[in-house]
């Protein structure tokens, strides 16, 4: 019998790695969650497919620059319209911008939170964080992150791969990465559905 | 290892670098977006081909303003070549920038644009330059680097003068106007 997702079964893919994957996955393992996928934009003319959300359609600047800090400005207008905060296990490679932007959402949260200082403005939405105290907001962060291995050849881009990596592993409760750029990760989210501590295989670590 | 992916995320973060590169040097707009397609194609063509280790060398950024550079440089050549062919016919060189040249003139297939006359000139006064200007010039034209980084490279302070000096002796040794004006286009003084 299949089972209902819920609150806590939300995944969160970022990204084309991410997305790529997906398409990739079981899909009778992965019909299990409660989807969402972020991309930058739609490339295709085909229509948008129900559980992707572009971030540049919902930028206010329709030129948006594929930067920094154009992106994490987008990135909290989506965390907090979508709901997308919400999610258990957020997945994507740790080379694609956006996503390492995502994660730094994340991070100025976590440090807001461990000097207990109310950041609004550093928070996916204000009015709903405004009522949350650190503790609680921590809490809405995924409580696991799965990197997805992408072999990237030029060594900028593999530096700052690196650091992403390193510096997120701070603030999720659980971290893994893919070992190989075409792993399969269907066992792993398998295991996730029967909260099985032990989501490790032969081509996923644990960070 | 999908390029495919890296490609678009390439693209995505150099897009309006490399958009300004090359209107800097095709400052019409519809012919500077075409380039742009092509040049689009070619990255990814670059990226398909090359081996892990030829690109480990590099940052991306600095990859892709090599390869962007060399692309407007080959389209350079190759638009030197219609433009002189098509001025032996027309005398009024503004009605052929208007109308033909711009338009798309002519069919003839160029088989070798890099030995068109423009081209082999060029190679050839390069040739002559002594290796230090020389590499000045590689570095600051094909490798985009600033003077500080080429005086760095070189181990020396003065190569704004150097490379200068390099460019006013080709430009004055550049005996017709046309050559002048293609040259300072792709070669600025500072």
């Amino acid at each position: 019998m299949k089972k209902e997702p819920h609150f806590g079964d939300r995944i969160l893919w970022v990204g084309d790695k991410a997305a790529e994957t997906f398409r990739k996955t079981n899909a009778s393992v992965r019909d299990q969650f409660n989807n969402k996928i972020l991309l930058y934009e739609n490339r295709s003319n085909d229509a948008p497919e129900q559980n992707v959300t572009y971030l540049k359609d919902l930028a206010s600047d329709d030129n948006m620059d594929y930067k920094p800090e154009k992106l994490q400005e987008a990135l909290k207008k989506v965390m907090s319209n979508e709901g997308m905060n919400k999610a258990a296990l957020l997945i994507g490679s740790s080379y694609e911008l956006m996503f390492q932007q995502l994660l730094e959402l994340y991070n100025m949260d976590h440090s807001a939170s461990k000097q207990e200082e109310v950041k609004p403005e550093m928070l996916f939405s204000y009015s709903f964080s405004r009522e949350m105290d650190a503790l609680s907001r921590r809490a809405l962060n995924p409580k696991k992150v799965l990197f997805l291995h992408q072999d990237v050849p030029f060594r900028d881009m593999i530096a700052e791969s690196k650091e992403t990596m390193e510096r997120a592993r701070n603030y999720f409760l659980q971290a893994y990465a893919t070992k190989k750029s075409e792993t399969d990760i269907s066992e792993f989210l398998f295991r996730m559905t029967d909260d099985s501590q032990n989501t490790e295989n032969n081509e996923i670590e644990k960070l | 290892m999908n390029r495919r992916l890296l490609f678009e995320e390439i693209i995505r973060r150099h897009e309006k670098s490399i958009r300004r590169a090359i209107r800097s040097k095709f400052p019409n707009a519809m012919e500077a977006d075409d380039l742009f397609q092509e040049l689009a194609i070619h990255i990814m063509q670059k990226l398909d081909d090359a081996e892990d280790d030829e690109l480990a060398a590099w940052e991306a950024d600095a990859w892709i303003m090599k390869v962007t550079a060399n692309f407007c440089f080959s389209e350079f050549r190759k638009r030197g070549t219609k433009k002189r062919k098509a001025m032996k016919d027309l005398p009024d060189d503004g009605a052929l920038e208007r109308g033909a040249f711009h338009s798309g003139w002519g069919n003839d297939n160029y088989s070798d644009p890099s030995r068109s006359a423009m081209g082999v000139d060029l190679d050839q006064l390069l040739l002559d330059l002594n290796e230090r200007d020389r590499r000045i010039i590689v570095l600051k034209i094909f490798d985009g680097k600033s003077v500080q980084e080429i005086d760095q490279i070189m181990g020396i302070t003065n190569s704004a003068q150097y490379y200068k000096r390099a460019i006013e002796g080709i430009r004055r040794r550049l005996n017709v106007d046309l050559y002048r004006e293609l040259f300072d286009d792709f070669f600025p003084l500072d």
